[in-house]
C-alpha cells in the first residue's frame, strides 16, 4: 500500500477557473498513482498568510476526510501566531478540538518566521503533548516565501529538536533538503542542488543524533535529494528506512510525480530492500500516525 | 435606511466549550432586524492568523451576500504578508478578483504589525488603486491580541495618511478611539475612554488635517469614545459629520452591540445632533465611500 504523506487540493491566487483542482480530479490523481491513502495538508488563507493561494482549511480537509473516510488522512493546521500572536498561547483546546475530529498530525506549517522563534516552540510543545507530529516547510530566510526559516547547516532546527523531544518533526522542501550534502553553501541551499553528494550532510547527522527528527520525501525538493547522486540516494534510503515518508506534494492535477516510478524501480531492481520499501511507502506512516 | 459599517459573522476556537451556540449569518439578520439596520458590512475574520476564531474568510462572507445580497456588503480582507510575505507583492490580481465578486473594502486589518510596515504600505497602495476603503483595527503593541500597532498620538498612522493618499484609511477600536482625547496616555490608550473630553485628541486633528481619514465608531471602543463626555460628544459628531461611520461591530448573538444607534437616534432626537448629520453618520458616508 501506497501512503502518501503529503497532498493538498487547493488554487493558488491568478488560477483560472477551468483550471480549479476539484477533489475528482485530486482522488483521479490519486488513483492513477496507486495511492491510496493520503495525508491532507491544509494551507493558505486563514492559516498562514505567506502563501499565494486561496483557503484550503482543515475545516475542508475533515469535510473529505467524512466522504473519503478509508483513504484520506487528515492534519490540522494552526499558526504559530495564532490565538494573539504570543509566545505562551494555549493551543491544548483547539489541538484536541482537531484530534476529536480525527486529525492525526498538524501541517504543513509555513508561517514565515524563524524556525525556533518562541512562538514555533510554544506550538511545537502542544504538538508534542497532544501527539500530532507536526510537518514542515523549511526556508532558508525571512521575506520573500513561505515557510520557517533557518540557516544553513540547520542550528536552529537542531535547537527545536533538542528541546522540544516529545515532538515528532517530519522535514520538507529546499532548505531542508539541500542539508543531505556535507558539501552545501549559502549559495545552493535554497534551490535544487543537484551532482555527487560530496559527503553525507547535516540531516543525515541530525537524524541519527535525534529520535524525533524524520523526512517527508515529497515534491522536487524531496526527489533531487535523493536522486541526484543514485547510488549514495539508495544507501540513504536503506540506512534511514524507519525515518523516511513517501510523498508527493500533489497540489495540482497536471502535476507529474517521478518518485512513484523511481521508488518502485528501486526496490525492484533490488536497489532498496523489501522491509526499507515498505516502511517507507507505508510502515513508518502507519506506525507515526496510528493508523 | 441604516448602514452598519462593522459586523462579523465567526465563532471562537472555544465556543462550544464555552457552552456558546454556533454564530451564524441567519442570527446576524436577525440582531440586524430587531435593531433595524437595513443594510450591513461583513468583515471576514481569520485573513490574519492572529485571532483565535475559527476562519470565516473571504468565500465565506461572499456566499453570505449571495444568499441575501439586498442586506449584506461584503468586504475581503488579506494579510500584507499574503503572496510571499514581501513588501513588494503585487495584489492587484488578487484585489481585483474580490472586487469583481462584489466586495467594497478590505478589512478589518488585523495583523499585528506596525501599522506603517512597508508590507503593511505596500497593501493600502494596492487597496488605493482598486478603489478599497481599509478598516484599521489599532492596537497599541506587540504580543498578545491581533491589530496593526501604533505609538501614543499616532506617529505612524500620520505617515500612512500621507504617504498613501489614494488610500481611505477608517479607523476603529482602543487605540484609535483613546486619542479622542487630548489627555489620554500610554496608561489608557489601550482602554475605553472615561470621562470628561477637556480638549480634541490626535484623532480630531487628524480627521480634519487627512481627507482619507474616517472614523468607525462601532464597538465598545467607538462607543465610549462618543459617550464618556455627553458635551463633547454631540459636538464631535456635528463637527465629524462627514467623517463618520455608524458600526456596531455585532460578532456574537449576545452583548449590546444596540447602544450605539439608540444613543445617536436618542441625540437626534432631542436636538444635540442635526438630522443632517444623523443621516449622513448611519447612511450616505457608506453609500459615498463604498458607492452603494
Amino acid at each position: 500500500m501506497l501512503i502518501d504523506i503529503h497532498t493538498h487540493i487547493v488554487r493558488m491566487w491568478e488560477e483560472k477557473p477551468e483550471d480549479l483542482f476539484t477533489l475528482g480530479r485530486f482522488i483521479k490523481v490519486m488513483d492513477r498513482l496507486g495511492i491510496e491513502k493520503f495525508v491532507l495538508l491544509p494551507v493558505g488563507m486563514g492559516i498562514s498568510p505567506e502563501i499565494r493561494a486561496f483557503s484550503f482549511t482543515t475545516e475542508d480537509v475533515l469535510r473529505i476526510y467524512s466522504k473519503y473516510p478509508d483513504r484520506a488522512i487528515p492534519f490540522c493546521n494552526v499558526d504559530p501566531r495564532a490565538g494573539s500572536n504570543s509566545d505562551k498561547t494555549d493551543f491544548s483546546w483547539i489541538l484536541n478540538h482537531y484530534k476529536e475530529k480525527g486529525c492525526k498530525g498538524l501541517g504543513e506549517l509555513t508561517a514565515n518566521m524563524n524556525f525556533d522563534d518562541p512562538k514555533c516552540m510554544n506550538l511545537y510543545r502542544h504538538c508534542g503533548k497532544v501527539g500530532f507530529p507536526v510537518l514542515f516547510h523549511l526556508y532558508g530566510r525571512l521575506g520573500g516565501s513561505y515557510g520557517l526559516s533557518d540557516e544553513l547547516h540547520l542550528p536552529r532546527l537542531e535547537r527545536a529538536l533538542v528541546e522540544c523531544p516529545e515532538t515528532v518533526f517530519i522535514g520538507h522542501a529546499f532548505a531542508f533538503w539541500s542539508e543531505i550534502d556535507g558539501g552545501i553553501t549559502d549559495e545552493n541551499r535554497i534551490g535544487y542542488p543537484k551532482g555527487k553528494i560530496s559527503s553525507p550532510g547535516r540531516i543525515c547527522e541530525l537524524m541519527k543524533k535525534y529520535p524525533n527528527l524524520y523526512g517527508d520525501l515529497s515534491a522536487g525538493s524531496g526527489y533531487i535529494a535523493i536522486t541526484r547522486d543514485m547510488e549514495f540516494g539508495y544507501r540513504f534510503l536503506e540506512e534511514f528506512q524507519d525515518r523516511l515518508l513517501f510523498g508527493t506534494d500533489i497540489c495540482h492535477y497536471r502535476q507529474d510525480s517521478e518518485i512513484v516510478p523511481y521508488i518502485h524501480d528501486a526496490l525492484k531492481n533490488g536497489h532498496i530492500s523489501k522491509k526499507a520499501y515498505e516502511k517507507i511507502t507505508e510502515g513508518n506512516a502507519k506506525r507515526l500516525l496510528n493508523l | 435606511m441604516v448602514i452598519d459599517i462593522h459586523t462579523h459573522v465567526n465563532n471562537r476556537w472555544d465556543h462550544k466549550q464555552r457552552g456558546m451556540k454556533t454564530f451564524t449569518i441567519e442570527w446576524l439578520m436577525e440582531i440586524m432586524d430587531g435593531l433595524g439596520i437595513d443594510r450591513f458590512v461583513i468583515l471576514p475574520i481569520g485573513a490574519s492568523p492572529e485571532t483565535r476564531y475559527f476562519y470565516s474568510g473571504n468565500e465565506c462572507i461572499l456566499e453570505m451576500y449571495r444568499k441575501y445580497p439586498d442586506r449584506v456588503i461584503p468586504f475581503c480582507n488579506i494579510d500584507p504578508r499574503a503572496g510571499s510575505n514581501s513588501e513588494t507583492t503585487d495584489f492587484s490580481w488578487i484585489l481585483n478578483y474580490y472586487k469583481e465578486q462584489g466586495c467594497r473594502g478590505l478589512g478589518e486589518l488585523s495583523a499585528n504589525m506596525y501599522i506603517d510596515d512597508p508590507k503593511y504600505m505596500n497593501l493600502y497602495r494596492y487597496c488605493g488603486k482598486v478603489g478599497f476603503p481599509v478598516i484599521v483595527h489599532l492596537y497599541g503593541r506587540f504580543n498578545g491580541s491581533y491589530g496593526p500597532v501604533d505609538d501614543l498620538h499616532l506617529p505612524r498612522l500620520e505617515r500612512v495618511l500621507r504617504e498613501c493618499p489614494e488610500t481611505v484609511f477608517l479607523g476603529h477600536a482602543y487605540a484609535f478611539w483613546s486619542e479622542i482625547s487630548g489627555a489620554v496616555t500610554e496608561d489608557t490608550r489601550i482602554a475605553y475612554v472615561k470621562g470628561k473630553i477637556h480638549s480634541p485628541g490626535r484623532v480630531c486633528e487628524l480627521l480634519e488635517k487627512y481627507p482619507n481619514l474616517y472614523g468607525d465608531i462601532s464597538a465598545g471602543s467607538g462607543y465610549h469614545a462618543i459617550t464618556s463626555d455627553p458635551e463633547f460628544g454631540p459636538r464631535f459628531l456635528e463637527e465629524f459629520q462627514d467623517k463618520l461611520l455608524f458600526g456596531t461591530d455585532t460578532c456574537h448573538y449576545e452583548g449590546t452591540q444596540g447602544e450605539i444607534l439608540r444613543y445617536l437616534k436618542e441625540t437626534v432626537a432631542k436636538g444635540l445632533i442635526s438630522q443632517n448629520a444623523y443621516t449622513k453618520i448611519t447612511e450616505k458616508n457608506a453609500k459615498k465611500l463604498l458607492q452603494l
